[in-house]
């Protein structure tokens, strides 16, 4: 009887297995690349107003598929974000993707900064569409980059 | 001779003064262009991600709206020196997005049926489990020794000594 009642269990769990919601953490990824496509050799010092490559990179693992925009912002060292704030800085680029549940990109980032300083910050903020209200919202990923902008 | 002159500098003068009209229209894509194409690829997510949460297959959905995504990026870039191009890359973009909206209702019914074929399934097959556990609860005995019989019928039972 006992063990007819443990394989009848284990039967029914086994068959309900495919409804049953997995409880899987949901999170997105976000990461800036070097030239190379590494975690490596960032430009430091770049000349007003020249391009400079880099490559963003982009994971969904929300469990369904996600439209993201990868912000990039210029600021210095008094710019204030953090996981629930995005910088209030300008924008210099944008680039919308869209990715199934489980999928990621890395693309490239053509970018030119048209001012000069010392100790400025490149902030790439990760934006995902809510189709609740139907506009982008600050995720709470984001990095940065320290550069410095000399004139040409 | 001077009247002919005098009639192409007047048109020449006319073309110049026409050309900021014309200069004005071939500034660059008309920024409800752009709103349209936006909003275009905005609903075709929704639909898309709609059509995702019903369990539908969402990939080839996904692979149109990025190359929409990548449409209206390349008329973002080219909007200040081929206009016409950009507004033609804008209307692409709008033409995609709602295919995907008109794919993505399909999409989401056929996941949806899907979805309800898996669920009635699992239930089926909870179901019969859960009666042939009572069945051989209760016949399991006589099953049992209905079989035991029937294999053994040919033996013959030797007493002890």
């Amino acid at each position: 009887m006992i063990v007819l009642t443990i394989i009848t269990i284990l039967a029914v769990f086994v068959a309900l297995q495919p409804i049953i919601p997995t409880s899987a953490e949901r999170f997105s990824e976000v990461g800036i690349l070097g030239p190379q496509q590494t975690f490596a050799n960032y430009t430091k010092t770049i000349r007003e107003n020249q391009t400079f490559p880099l490559y963003g990179f982009v994971e969904n693992n929300q469990g369904v598929a996600e439209y993201y925009k990868l912000l990039v912002k210029l600021g210095n060292s008094s710019t204030v974000v953090s996981n629930s704030t995005s910088a209030n800085a300008p924008a210099l680029s944008g680039y919308s993707i869209v990715l199934n549940d489980g999928q990621n990109s890395t693309f490239p980032m053509n970018l030119s900064i048209n001012r000069t300083g010392t100790n400025l910050r490149l902030i790439f903020e990760l934006w995902m569409f809510n189709v609740t209200t139907s506009s982008f919202a600050y995720t709470g990923l984001w990095d940065q980059l320290w550069i410095n902008v000399t004139s040409t | 001779m001077l009247k002919l002159c005098r009639l192409s500098i007047v048109l020449i003068a006319v073309a110049l003064l026409l050309l900021p009209a014309i200069d004005v229209h071939s500034a660059g894509a008309i920024p409800s262009e752009f709103s349209n194409a936006n909003s275009a690829i905005n609903s075709a997510f929704s639909a898309t991600y709609s059509a995702a949460e019903n369990g539908g297959n969402v990939s080839a959905l996904v692979a149109q709206l990025n190359g929409a995504l990548g449409l209206y990026q390349k008329a973002e870039r080219e909007n200040a020196t081929n206009s016409s191009q950009a507004s033609l890359d804008l209307q692409n973009v709008i033409a995609i997005a709602d295919q995907v909206s008109a794919s993505a209702a399909s999409t989401k019914a056929f996941g949806s049926s899907a979805k309800q074929m898996q669920y009635i399934e699992s239930f089926g097959a909870s179901a019969a489990i859960i009666v042939i556990a009572i069945l051989i609860y209760i016949y399991g005995g006589r099953i049992y020794h209905e079989i035991w019989f029937y294999l053994f019928r040919n033996y013959k039972v030797r007493a002890p000594g």
